[in-house]
């Protein structure tokens, strides 16, 4: 088990490694500089005097070099749009918005996602099922960028039922968290059904039938509690997704979270900012992938037996 | 005579199917008296666990459903095929108990298994949740556990198969039902624990008074246990009377061949164990005449034609076979079937 788990973190280190580099390269090659356009009204020997400042004057396999020292010795450098903030500290006060949002958009998938997957396979092959099928493949074919402005134009504006942006109080909440929930209720509802199908049809249902139970008693106590399991298993990746997805919809909703941060680093070529969120993002999903397999080879025999070949 | 426990009268039970009706029993009758352990032998596929289950109501509808005319009176006053859901839940667990073939799958692996136990209790008694949990116990006890307070405890994943079987007739005893059906309950076991498990149901019957309906391909089994054996064959009942009518003076052809498909102590080892070539029929579309024509050796004309009737050997002793009909020629059963009555 312990060789299996250096193994993964070494794969981990690479991983991360592969993504920063990537995104040092990717980023030079988008058009553009941090300071400005071709209108600028910068004249050339300013300009040179600020990319000197910023390090930018030297070759980029140089800059890389620097950077990745730096990234080593845990500073990701100072934001180009904001002087004088950091990338840490950005991440450090609008972290907490995109990690509230996600989280509360998790409990809604997961409340909503397994509700609607339950009921679906209690009501197999009838109007029920069908209809929560149908809920479940329009919430996956529907993009958040394109649920976001709706919910917020129809019921935020022209409805005013809740607040149409802004981060205030529980009521700002709801809108953003359904509109992120969407994709991950679909994927849960369909997946809790399946597993649920496959629990109504073992042996054991049969003996809690046979004890006299209601098919209420019988749904709750013993098939719910069992086709939950193989869903639980994938909830780890599910919950990266939400909570590091927030981009569009943070932008849509004005939350003062790290998405919204993100976007407006990419259309001001804000190097440092865009490099250090990638891999504050990539890193969250590499370490909890990586918990969430960790947790399989402690579930799963098999799997712990293959790490060890 | 007191009253029959069990009247099952021309039970008919289908499934519809895309491709058809299936029709997995197609008229079954008989008696069930109190006390008594009745064993239903016959191939895989002939509707004895259908019979069974629908006794319980057991089998989902649909697919399945019970066929008009069809009556399985229980106790002398419920009509278990005209019971609404409601009152079958107040049956099933409190009156009649069920134990599964797989005790490997048949347990809920993520319950206690005191839990699974007083379940039913908590269902069907007005007791408490640890007055419950302490008759899982003394039931633990009563089938045989060794250390029934830290089992009640343990998960499914924590006993074996025969442990677990164990845990399955607990569970099916919980409210002293009047009948216990045991659904081919040491099919899934090793041997020895078998023998076990078969020790356990004639001593708890012997004990409470229960009257046992055991399904089983086993004529071990049935030998061990059963007072009175019915013969099932492509869901008809083919022969049926007391064990030792059956074991010593077989009348069906049918029976014959099953019997003659069990090892014997004192036969000659040279020769091969015989088997009753052929299959079971399709139960989409059953045959005109008696379902086993087809495999009989001893198959006339009328066979194919007719389905026999009943023809009573003693008082409680019948077999549907057109050799019992008085015109039909004398047939001799084969070597080493009958004549060794003990009794």
């Amino acid at each position: 088990m312990l060789k299996y788990v250096l193994q993964r973190i070494i794969y981990m280190i690479i991983t991360l490694w592969v993504i920063v580099t990537a995104t040092f390269f990717l980023m030079k090659l988008l058009p553009g500089n941090p300071f400005g356009d071709a209108q600028m009204k910068m004249s050339p020997e300013n300009f040179a005097i600020l990319k000197a400042q910023y390090g930018l004057d030297k070759p980029e396999w140089q800059q890389y070099f620097i950077y990745m020292g730096n990234v080593l010795q845990g500073n990701f450098g100072v934001s180009y749009q904001f002087p004088g903030r950091s990338v840490v500290s950005v991440i450090q006060n609008n972290f907490k918005a995109s990690l509230e949002l996600g989280l509360e958009s998790l409990i809604f998938s997961i409340a909503i996602g397994l509700g609607l997957g339950a009921y679906a396979a209690l009501k197999h092959n009838k109007v029920g099922d069908y209809t929560a099928m149908f809920i479940a493949i329009v919430g996956i074919s529907i993009p958040s960028f394109v649920i976001s402005p709706l919910l917020s134009l129809y019921i935020g504006v022209k409805l005013g039922w809740l607040p149409a942006g802004l981060w205030d109080g529980p009521l700002h909440r709801i809108m953003p968290a359904f509109a992120l929930a969407l994709g991950t209720i679909a994927i849960l509802a369909r997946m809790m059904r399946a597993s649920m199908l496959e629990v109504s049809s073992l042996d054991y249902i049969k003996t809690a039938k046979s004890k006299g139970l209601s098919s209420r008693a019988i749904v709750l106590r013993h098939m719910i509690r069992n086709a939950i399991l193989p869903v639980v298993t994938i909830l780890g990746p599910i919950a990266v997704n939400v909570i590091t997805g927030t981009l569009v919809v943070e932008t849509v909703f004005a939350v003062p979270g790290l998405g919204s941060q993100f976007v407006t680093a990419i259309t001001s070529n804000d190097y440092t900012m865009i490099t250090g969120l990638t891999i504050f993002y990539a890193a969250i999903l590499v370490i909890v992938v990586f918990l969430t397999d960790i947790a399989y080879g402690l579930i799963d025999p098999r799997i712990r037996l293959a790490g060890r070949r | 005579m007191a009253k029959p426990v069990l009247e099952v009268k021309d039970l008919r039970v289908s499934f519809k199917m895309y491709a058809g009706e299936v029709q997995a029993v197609r008229g079954v009758s008989f008696n069930l008296n109190k006390g008594e352990v009745l064993a239903i032998v016959g191939e895989s596929g002939c509707g004895k666990s259908v019979t069974a289950q629908t006794l319980m109501r057991l089998v989902p509808t649909p697919p399945s459903y019970i066929k008009e005319g069809s009556s399985i009176l229980f106790d002398g006053k419920l009509e278990i095929t005209e019971l609404t859901e409601k009152k079958m839940e107040q049956v099933r667990g409190a009156e009649i108990g069920m134990i599964f073939q797989d005790p490997m799958t048949s347990l809920n692996p993520t319950m206690t298994i005191g839990a699974q136990i007083s379940e039913g209790i908590l269902k069907h008694q007005k007791v408490g949740k640890t007055e419950a949990m302490k008759r899982a116990t003394e039931l633990l006890t009563l089938v045989g556990m060794s250390n029934p307070e830290e089992r009640v405890h343990q998960y499914p994943h924590e006993l074996s198969g025969g442990m677990r079987q164990r845990v399955m007739i607990a569970i099916a005893l919980a409210c002293n039902p009047k009948l216990l059906i045991a659904d081919e309950p040491t099919t899934a076991l090793d041997v020895t624990i078998q023998a076990q498990i078969v020790d356990l149901l004639r001593d708890i019957q012997k004990k409470t008074d229960t009257s046992i309906i055991i399904i089983t391909h086993d004529l071990g089994v049935v030998a061990e246990i059963a007072h009175r054996v019915l013969v099932m064959y492509a869901g008809k009942v083919v022969e049926q009377g007391p064990l030792n009518d059956i074991f010593y003076n077989p009348r069906h052809p049918y029976t014959w061949g099953l019997l003659r498909s069990v090892p014997r102590l004192d036969s000659d080892n040279s020769k091969e164990l015989e088997s009753i070539p052929g299959s079971p029929p399709d139960l989409y579309a059953p045959p005109v005449g008696c379902a086993f024509a087809a495999r009989c050796p001893y198959a006339m004309e009328i066979c194919k034609e007719k389905d026999p009737a009943h023809f009573d050997v003693s008082d409680n002793h019948s077999s549907a076979c057109w050799l019992m009909h008085p015109d039909a020629p004398k047939v001799e059963p084969p070597v080493g079937i009958g004549g060794h009555a003990h009794g």
